[in-house]
C-alpha cells in the first residue's frame, strides 16, 4: 500500500479523487460508469432474484411435500417451475458471477482502473434488468413462460400454448442475451489490453483464466440460443413451419439448437465459481496453487470442450448411435480438466496450512458437492445409463449438486471474502460458520435424496405423484432441507446487512491475500490504483519489493496517470504498455439505450410493430449520438 | 509453437463437427438421393485428424524443450512461451484421445441404428 | 504527433478494434447456426425445396453478391486512405460505397417481396429457413449502411484517433458482411446447383 505521508504523493491522490468523482445521490447512480458501482447493481438486483427463484423453489418444495399436494394447481405449478429456472439461470447466477463479482474483480485484479468500456458495462446491467422485469410482467400478469427453463416444442409451440407465456420467454430471453453478449466482450477486451505492465499471460491470476474462459463461451454460445428464440416467436407469430413435421419442420431443431447453447451455459455457470475457489484456496491455505498452468489450462478446457457435448441431453430422442457416440466421447473426457482442476486444489489444500474461516469452509462445501455432482454427471455420459435415468429426479439431482452446491457455493464464500474489501466492514465470523453449515447440511437433505427417488422411478417436473411409490419419505425431507437451506440463506444475508451497519472497520489486507485488489483500501477509491501496480508474479500481493516499488514510484509520479480520466493499455500476450487511455465517465447513455430497447421489445410483444419501429428508429440515433463522444486524445 | 497448443483442439473441433454432420444427414430422410459411404469418410476424417493432432504434441514438446531453465513467473516473451507450451503439452493428448475414441467407436457400431 | 502516427507506433490493436472482432465473432456465430438450420432441415426432408416450392434462381443472386463483394473494395480502400491521413479522399470512397450497397439492398429486397408472393413461409420449413436467412443478412447490411452514414457525418469534422479506430471498425465489419454473403448466397442458390 503506497505511503500518503510524502506531499507529492498525497497531491497526486488528491487529484485523483477529483478526477474520478461521479455526480452524488440517484442520478449518480443512474448514469455511473464506475465498475464497482455496477457491480454494487448487479450484486442487489440478482439477489432480488435469487430471493424470487427461492421462493418459486420453496412453493414447490411445499406442494411436493405430501402427495396430491393443493398448494398449487398443475398451471400454476408449471409457471412456478419455469420461472424457477429461468429466473436461477439467466437473472442470479449468470449475473452476479459476471455482472457482480466480475465487474468489481477483474478490473482491480489486473491493475486497472476500470472495465474497457465503461458505458457498455453500465448497459449491460440496464438491459439485464429491464429483461428481468420484462418476464416477471408476464408472470404478474398471468402470462408466466410454463412450458419448464427448456421450453421444448411442440408443448412451446401457438398450438399447444396460445396467449403469451412463451413470447414472454422468447423475448426476454433475446432480450437478456444482449447483455450476456456485451458483458462477455467487456470482458474479454479488459482481460486482453487493460492488464498492469508486466503481467504477461503467466502472471495473471487464475480468477482471470476462469472469466476469460466464461466469456469467450458465451460469446459463442449465446448466438444459438437467440436464433432458437426467433424461430419460435417467427412459428409462433407469424406461422413460420421451423419446428411444425407437418410442414417439413423438426422439434429436434429446437432441442439441438437450445443444448448447443444450454451445455455450454452450465460451464458458464461453474466456472466464476472455479475462479472464486482459486483466489481462496490459496489465501486461507497460504500456499500457491498447484500446478498452475495445468489449473488455468483447465479453466479454458472445460469451455472449450463444452462446446462438443450437447447432445448428452438429447440420448433418448431417437438419433442415430453413429451420432451420438461422438457426444459419449467428450463427455467423458470433459470430465479430465474439471478432474486436474479438484486434483490441484485438494492437493493445495492437503500440503497449505489450511485456516478454516467462512470463506475457506464454503469452499470445502463446494468441493464436497462438486465430486458428488461430478460423479453423477459422468455416469449420465454412458448411453443406456442415461436413457433409463434421462427425466427422473436423478437428474434433477445431479444438477442441483452442480449448480447449488458447486456453483452457488463459491459465490456465497466469495460474498463473505470480498465483504471487507468492498464495505470496509469485517462480518461476523461465528455467524458466518452457522450460515455455512446450516446451507450445507440443508443441501445434503434437500438434494441427496432426490437421487434415491429418482433411481425408483419419480419423474421430473410432476406437479404430485400419487401415494404408496415409496417416494413420500424422501420428498418430506426434500421439502424439510429446503426449508432449513433458507434458515441458512437468511442468516447469511441478515449477518452481511447487520455487519454492514456495526462491524469492526475492516484493513486493507484482513486475510493475507495475494491478487491485487488487496493492496488497496477498503473500501477502494473510486480510481482503484494510485499507482498502476509493477507485477511480477501471479501472486502480487506476496511480492514485497513490487509493492514497495510502487510506493516509491507514487512519490516519484510515475505511473500515475493523473492528468485525466486514465488507465494504460497493453499489449495482449506479454502486457508490454502499449498507450494511455482516456476512459468515460458518468454518462445517461446507457440508461437511454436500455430504455429504448425495453420499448422495442414490449412493442415486439404485443405486436404493434410500427411503435416498434419507431423505438428502433430512436435506438438506432441514441447509439449513434453515444459514439460521438470522443475521447480526449492523450498524447 | 501456436500450432502446439492451437492444433489438437482445432483438429478435434473439425473431426466432431465434420462426424456429427455426416452421421446425422447420412441416417436422415434427406439423404436418400445421396450415397455417403459413412464409414469411409468418418474414418478418413479421423485418421486425417488423429495425426494432425500428433504433430500439435510434438510442437508442444518441443516448444518445452526449447524452454529449458525459464520459471513460470518469468518474464516474457519466455515466461509465456513456457506456459503455454506446457498447456500444449497436456491439451494435445487428451483432444487425440477423444478423436481416437470417437472414431473407433463410429468404425465399429453399425451404421445408423437408432439408439 | 497525428492519428495516422500514433496508429502506426501502436503495439497493438486498440481495445474498441478487439470488441468489434468479437461483435463479428458472435455475429458469424448467428450465421453459423443459420447455416446449420438449413442443412439440417434439408436432411429432415425427402424432396428439397418441396413439391409446390419453386426452385431459386442462380444468376441474379450471385450477380447480387458480386456486388456487395466489389462494394467492399472501396470501404477497405477507404480505410487504407483514412490511414494515411487523406480523410477526403476516404470520405469519397465511404460514399461510393454506401450508394452501391443502397442499390444492392434495394434490388434484394424486391427480389425478397416477389419470392414472398410466390411461396411463403407457413407452407414449408424451406421457405421458413430461406426467408429467414435472407431477411437476417439483409438486416446485417441494413446495418452496416448505418455505420457508414454515422461515418460520413463524422468525418466531416476531421480525422482523429477515435474515428480512425471507428474506420478500421466498418472496414472489419464490411469485409465479414460480404463474406458470410458468398455462404448466404451458395447456400441460397444450392438446391438449383
Amino acid at each position: 500500500m503506497a505511503s500518503v505521508a510524502h506531499p507529492e504523493a498525497t497531491r497526486r491522490v488528491r487529484r485523483l479523487e477529483r478526477i474520478w468523482l461521479e455526480r452524488p445521490g440517484l442520478l449518480g447512480w443512474l448514469t455511473t460508469t464506475d465498475h464497482k458501482r455496477i457491480g454494487m447493481l448487479y450484486l442487489f438486483a440478482s439477489l432480488v432474484f435469487f430471493g424470487a427463484g427461492g421462493a418459486e423453489a420453496l412453493l414447490m418444495r411445499t406442494q411436493l411435500l405430501t402427495p396430491n399436494g393443493t398448494t398449487l394447481s398443475p398451471g400454476a405449478f408449471n409457471e412456478v417451475m419455469t420461472m424457477h429456472g429461468v429466473t436461477m439461470i439467466f437473472l442470479f447466477v449468470i449475473p452476479i458471477s459476471t455482472g457482480a463479482f466480475g465487474n468489481y474483480l477483474v478490473p482491480l485484479m489486473i491493475g486497472a482502473r476500470d472495465m474497457a468500456f465503461p458505458r457498455l458495462n453500465a448497459l449491460s446491467f440496464w438491459i439485464f434488468a429491464a429483461s428481468g422485469l420484462f418476464m416477471y410482467v408476464g408472470l404478474a400478469t398471468g402470462n408466466g413462460p410454463n412450458a419448464g427453463w427448456f421450453d421444448y416444442v411442440p408443448l412451446a409451440s401457438r398450438t399447444y400454448d396460445p396467449g403469451s407465456a412463451i413470447d414472454f420467454y422468447a423475448l426476454g430471453l433475446i432480450f437478456n442475451s444482449i447483455s450476456t453478449t456485451a458483458a462477455a466482450i467487456n470482458f474479454i477486451v479488459t482481460i486482453f489490453k487493460l492488464r498492469a505492465p508486466g503481467m504477461s499471460l503467466n502472471r495473471m491470476p487464475l480468477f482471470c483464466f476462469a472469466f476469460l474462459a466464461v466469456s469467450f463461451a458465451l460469446v459463442f454460445a449465446l448466438p444459438a440460443l437467440s436464433i432458437d428464440c426467433v424461430f419460435l416467436e417467427l412459428d409462433r407469430r407469424l406461422g413460420f413451419s421451423f419446428f411444425d413435421p407437418a410442414h417439413g419442420g423438426s422439434v429436434l431443431l429446437w432441442q439441438h439448437l437450445f443444448w448447443i447453447f444450454g451445455h455450454p451455459e452450465v460451464y458458464i455457470i461453474i466456472l466464476p465459481a472455479f475462479g472464486i475457489a482459486t483466489s481462496i484456496i490459496p489465501t486461507f491455505t497460504r500456499r500457491r496453487m498447484v500446478a498452475f498452468p495445468m489449473v488455468a489450462l483447465a479453466e479454458i478446457l472445460v469451455a472449450f470442450i463444452g462446446f462438443g457435448v450437447w447432445a448428452h441431453h438429447m440420448f433418448a430422442v431417437g438419433l442415430s448411435t453413429i451420432t451420438t457416440v461422438y457426444f459419449a466421447a467428450a463427455s467423458m473426457i470433459v470430465v479430465i480438466p474439471s478432474a486436474i482442476q479438484l486434483f490441484a486444489w485438494l492437493t493445495t489444500l492437503v500440503t497449505g496450512r489450511p485456516i478454516f474461516k467462512t470463506p475457506l469452509l464454503w469452499i470445502v462445501g463446494f468441493i464436497v458437492f462438486f465430486i458428488i455432482g461430478g460423479l453423477s454427471g459422468i455416469m449420465f455420459a454412458a448411453i443406456p445409463f442415461d436413457q433409463q435415468l434421462t427425466d427422473t429426479y436423478f437428474v434433477v439431482a445431479h444438477f442441483h449438486f452442480i449448480i447449488f452446491g458447486a456453483a452457488v457455493f463459491p459465490l456465497l464464500g466469495g460474498l463473505y471474502y470480498w465483504f471487507p474489501k468492498v464495505t470496509g466492514r469485517m462480518y461476523s465470523e461465528r455467524v458466518g460458520q452457522a450460515s455455512f453449515w446450516l446451507t450445507f447440511l440443508g443441501s445434503a437433505l434437500t438434494f441427496f435424496p432426490m437421487h434415491i427417488v429418482g433411481l425408483l422411478g419419480m419423474p421430473r417436473r410432476v406437479y404430485t405423484y400419487s401415494p404408496g411409490l415409496g417416494w413420500d419419505g424422501y420428498n418430506m425431507v426434500e421439502t424439510i432441507g429446503a426449508y432449513i437451506v433458507a434458515c441458512g440463506l437468511v442468516l447469511l444475508v441478515a449477518n452481511l446487512v447487520v455487519s454492514y451497519f456495526r462491524g469492526a472497520p475492516a484493513p486493507d489486507d484482513p486475510f493475507g491475500g495475494a491478487t491485487l485488489e488487496w493492496s488497496i483500501p477498503s473500501p477502494p477509491p473510486a480510481y482503484n490504483f494510485a499507482v498502476i501496480p509493477t507485477v511480477t508474479s501471479p501472486y502480487p500481493m506476496w511480492d514485497p519489493s513490487d509493492r514497495e516499488e510502487d510506493a516509491r514510484k507514487l512519490e516519484r509520479g510515475e505511473m500515475v496517470l493523473d492528468t485525466g480520466h486514465e488507465t494504460p493499455a497493453t499489449s495482449v500476450l506479454d502486457a508490454n504498455l502499449d498507450e494511455v487511455l482516456d476512459m468515460p465517465s458518468d454518462s445517461p447513455w446507457p440508461i437511454l439505450v436500455a430504455l429504448m430497447m425495453s420499448g422495442v421489445f414490449a412493442m415486439l410483444l404485443t405486436g404493434h410493430l410500427i411503435a416498434m419501429s419507431v423505438f428502433l428508429g430512436l435506438l438506432a440515433l441514441v447509439v449513434g449520438a453515444w459514439h460521438g463522444e470522443e475521447p480526449e486524445e492523450v498524447t | 509453437m501456436w500450432a502446439g497448443i492451437l492444433g489438437a483442439p482445432v483438429m478435434w473441433g473439425c473431426q466432431h463437427a465434420f462426424g456429427i454432420g455426416v452421421s446425422d444427414a447420412s441416417c436422415s430422410v434427406g439423404s436418400r438421393g445421396v450415397r455417403v459411404p459413412i464409414d469411409t469418410w468418418t474414418g478418413i476424417a479421423t485418421v486425417v485428424a488423429g495425426t494432425l493432432a500428433l504433430a500439435a504434441l510434438a510442437a508442444a514438446v518441443l516448444t518445452f524443450r526449447a524452454m529449458r531453465g525459464v520459471e513460470e513467473d518469468g518474464p516474457p516473451p519466455e515466461g509465456r512461451i513456457y506456459f503455454l507450451s506446457i498447456c500444449g503439452m497436456v491439451v494435445s493428448p487428451l483432444f487425440l484421445l477423444i478423436i481416437l475414441m470417437s472414431g473407433i467407436a463410429t468404425q465399429i457400431l453399425p451404421s445408423c441404428q437408432q439408439g | 504527433m497525428t492519428s495516422a502516427t500514433v496508429a502506426k507506433r501502436r503495439l497493438s490493436m486498440p481495445g474498441g478494434w478487439w470488441g468489434a472482432v468479437l461483435l463479428v465473432a458472435t455475429e458469424a456465430t448467428l450465421f453459423a447456426s443459420l447455416f446449420a438450420t438449413y442443412y439440417f432441415l434439408r436432411f429432415n426432408t425427402a424432396q428439397w425445396p418441396p413439391p409446390g416450392v419453386p426452385e431459386p434462381k442462380v444468376t441474379l443472386p450471385l450477380i447480387l453478391t458480386g456486388v456487395l463483394l466489389a462494394s467492399a473494395v472501396p470501404v477497405l480502400l477507404g480505410s487504407r486512405a483514412a490511414r494515411a491521413g487523406n480523410v477526403r479522399l476516404a470520405w469519397l470512397l465511404f460514399l461510393v460505397a454506401l450508394l452501391v450497397q443502397g442499390a444492392y439492398l434495394g434490388v434484394q429486397i424486391h427480389e425478397f417481396l416477389g419470392d414472398l408472393d410466390r411461396f411463403s413461409p407457413h407452407d414449408s420449413a424451406y421457405a421458413s429457413i430461406y426467408f429467414t436467412l435472407l431477411g437476417v443478412h439483409h438486416a446485417h447490411v441494413a446495418v452496416g449502411m448505418l455505420i457508414e452514414l454515422w461515418l460520413l457525418w463524422k468525418l466531416l469534422g476531421g480525422l482523429t484517433r477515435y474515428r480512425l479506430v471507428a474506420v478500421r471498425v466498418a472496414a472489419l465489419y464490411w469485409s465479414f458482411v460480404s463474406l458470410v454473403g458468398i455462404g448466404v448466397v451458395l447456400t441460397q442458390v444450392y438446391p438449383a446447383l
